[in-house]
């Protein structure tokens, strides 16, 4: 079960691929290293919230503040103490935290200033901005929104690990060169094995082993992310369909 | 960002940002589980295989089966013809139980027709409470039929997690299966395996929020001959079959009643009423008393009904689902008002027959006495020494057990079948 703790005491670190389920319970009980992963997790998947505020109606400067808040909010411990039954999918979860959180925040006082000089969750309001403005919100409900950049966010956060794991390893070229094997099908323009070959200066068969262990590193780290977001792993494979019927239903009008 | 800056993907037809490197949903499918890459790469060029998504998962027309943790298909269930899964219809974006025929049984036209039947079938009925059939398809030389998916467990699964239910929540599921036998019942249909592994019920916070039939791979038509099994033998769950399914004749709603009552016998007392061999199972349901004492502790108005339900000749039982539904909401009102009512009581169409407290009284110490005198008379002029026996064991019992004894263990109907049982075929084909 999830109760193992365990390897909380190693960090933020031994999170980076623990349910958040896992995530939450370890900053309820302030298991070392956890608020800065549960605070990583956030920093993830922030934007969806955010212009889920602004489709909501809520200016840029109310919609930076709400959303800073509630994640303040989040992070403290006392809030995270009324949350006992922590299950199903985290961005369920997110969700529906944010809509009460919105409607206590109504019911109380508008345009408080959340957060003081406390920031746990950086957000980059300008960039932000500059993102939601592209956005097409006439066309889709704050919610449907939420789902497909949610989806494009997950699937951009796979795509950076994903780079970030070559550069580690000081493969960037390699990565370059290969990454859109990814998807070949939907490219315009992939270029042939023995293009990249020369590129690369290996043979042709190894450049289709390299395909195949891109693809295979893609796709562990995309259940990876996938698993972390969901309460089970059972669910992982459920939350890609929801993700992709988001998407769909998007009809292709979210940018990256 | 302008909507002309969309494009088509080739391969899933979806359209997405034209900007972007790929298509994002082919990207988050590559992700499910049968996406992994399997098998060992080599530097080889003949023997590196560059497997997709497409290839690798399931696919039954546009219904794709959803992959578990072990990269095998997630299983819901085997029955007697096929193998249902869980799978996604990637037209409709939705969840859907996936019945694929048995591999075993693609050679075989009885089979097969065996199988087209039960589609057929459960697609004439439309119910809340009793699992829709969305389609029906062919992949190759092999048949499945989709089914709406039912969110939560089997009755089953509930009834183990749980031991025994609570009665209101027992009564309140029974209420549900019988509407959706009402609807089985307007298509002159019987299911003939009703049973807990065939109920899903959804709960929420401990209410009950759905309840469906599931499984009508044993359904007929009342009227219709049986031809695809041979004449007179066993179809259905012993431990939940009625005796005219043991008998082997025909059988109608009311033996659909009768596996109903069983279902809510184990709800109650958290185990089946009768146990044991196939023979044994036959033997009991047709002669024996149902174990009263498995029932301690159990509202007195739900005995009287199980009484009815469980009587072994089928015109002892509630004739049709709707008279289950009227005697169900009079057990319930008898429970609330702790008015005693007998199986008799339900028998008759009267609610005012559901009586209070005092007037009960009376009416049951004058009844009893009558009754008793007769037993005792009648006992002692047919049986002797035997009916003697049994008032000296009735003397000790509870009002529940004393109840139940009413049960018959013999039966005109029953009588009538003996001669017929040919129990040469126990087994469900």
């Amino acid at each position: 079960m999830e109760r193992d703790l365990g390897p909380l005491a190693k960090g933020a670190a031994s999170f980076h691929t623990t349910r958040w389920t896992i995530v939450m319970r370890a900053a309820q009980s302030q298991a070392p290293g956890s608020q800065s992963a549960l605070a990583q997790l956030c920093r993830t998947y922030w934007y969806p919230l955010y212009m889920f505020a602004r489709r909501r109606g809520y200016s840029p400067d109310d919609a930076q503040d709400l959303t800073q808040g509630f994640f303040l909010h989040l992070l403290e411990h006392r809030a995270l103490a009324g949350v006992d039954r922590l299950k199903g999918k985290f961005r369920s979860f997110l969700l529906a935290s944010f809509q009460n959180h919105l409607s206590d925040l109504v019911d109380r006082a508008r345009r408080l200033k959340r957060g003081g000089d406390k920031e746990f969750v950086w957000l980059d309001a300008e960039e932000a901005e500059q993102r939601y403005r592209l956005e097409p919100v006439e066309c889709l409900t704050a919610e449907k929104l939420f789902d497909a950049r949610w989806a494009m966010t997950l699937l951009a956060e796979v795509l950076n690990r994903l780079h970030q794991k070559y550069a580690t390893e000081g493969k960037t070229s390699t990565f370059e060169a290969l990454n859109v094997f990814l998807d070949p099908v939907s490219s315009t323009t992939p270029p042939s094995y023995e293009e990249v070959a020369n590129r690369l200066q290996v043979s042709t068969g190894a450049v289709k082993t390299l395909i195949y262990r891109l693809r295979k590193q893609y796709t562990t780290l995309f259940r990876e992310e996938v698993g972390r977001t969901v309460s089970d792993p059972a669910e992982i494979d459920e939350e890609i369909h929801a993700l992709c019927e988001a998407l769909i239903a998007s009809e292709g009008r979210l940018g990256p | 960002m302008s909507m002309g800056a969309r494009r088509t993907c080739p391969s899933c037809g979806n359209e997405f940002f034209g900007a972007m490197q790929f298509c994002p949903v082919c990207m988050l499918r590559k992700g499910l589980a049968g996406g992994v890459e399997s098998g060992e790469a080599s530097g080889s060029e003949d023997t590196v295989k560059l497997t997709t998504f497409e290839q690798v998962v399931p696919r039954f027309e546009h219904y794709e089966l959803l992959m578990g943790q072990d990269g095998k298909p997630v299983e819901l269930g085997r029955g007697a013809m096929g193998i249902t899964y869980k799978a996604f219809d990637v037209d409709l974006h939705c969840p859907v139980t996936l019945k694929v025929i048995h591999e075993r049984y693609l050679g075989d036209e009885s089979a097969r027709l065996r199988f087209l039947r039960e589609a057929r079938m459960a697609a004439r009925l439309r119910h809340s409470n009793v699992a829709s059939v969305l389609h029906l398809g062919r992949t190759g030389n092999s048949y499945f039929y989709a089914m709406e998916f039912v969110e939560g467990e089997t009755l089953e699964n509930l009834i183990k997690r749980s031991g025994r239910l609570e009665p209101k929540l027992a009564l309140e599921i029974v209420a549900q299966v019988e509407a959706g036998l009402t609807a089985i019942q307007k298509q002159h249909l019987v299911h003939r395996d009703i049973k807990p592994s065939n109920i899903m019920v959804s709960l929420k916070e401990g209410k009950l929020e759905s309840v469906k039939i599931i499984d009508l791979g044993l359904a007929k038509g009342v009227a219709e001959e049986d031809a695809i099994s041979s004449l007179g033998s066993f179809i259905g769950t012993p431990e939940f079959a009625s005796p005219e399914q043991f008998a082997g004749i025909g059988a109608d709603i009311r033996s659909d009643l009768y596996s109903l009552g069983v279902t809510l016998w184990e709800m109650l007392a958290g185990k089946l009423p009768f146990q044991g061999s196939r023979v044994d199972l036959m033997d009991q349901h047709q002669h024996a008393r149902p174990p009263s004492e498995q029932l301690k502790g159990i509202p007195a108005p739900i005995a009287a009904l199980l009484e009815i339900v469980l009587a072994k000749d089928p015109n002892d039982r509630f004739q049709s689902p709707p008279q289950l539904q009227k005697a169900l909401a009079r057990v319930k009102e008898a429970i609330i008002s702790k008015s005693r009512l007998s199986a008799k009581d339900l028998r008759s169409d009267d609610p005012a027959a559901v009586k209070g407290p005092k007037k009960y009284a009376f009416r049951w110490i004058l009844a009893s006495s009558i009754c008793a005198a007769a037993l005792v008379f009648g006992g002692l002029f047919f049986f002797g020494y035997r009916g003697s026996l049994s008032n000296q064991r009735d003397a000790g019992a509870t009002p529940i057990e004393k109840a139940l004894r009413y049960f018959p263990s013999k039966t005109s109907a029953q009588t009538k079948m003996t001669p017929t049982l040919p129990m040469a075929s126990k087994t469900r084909f």
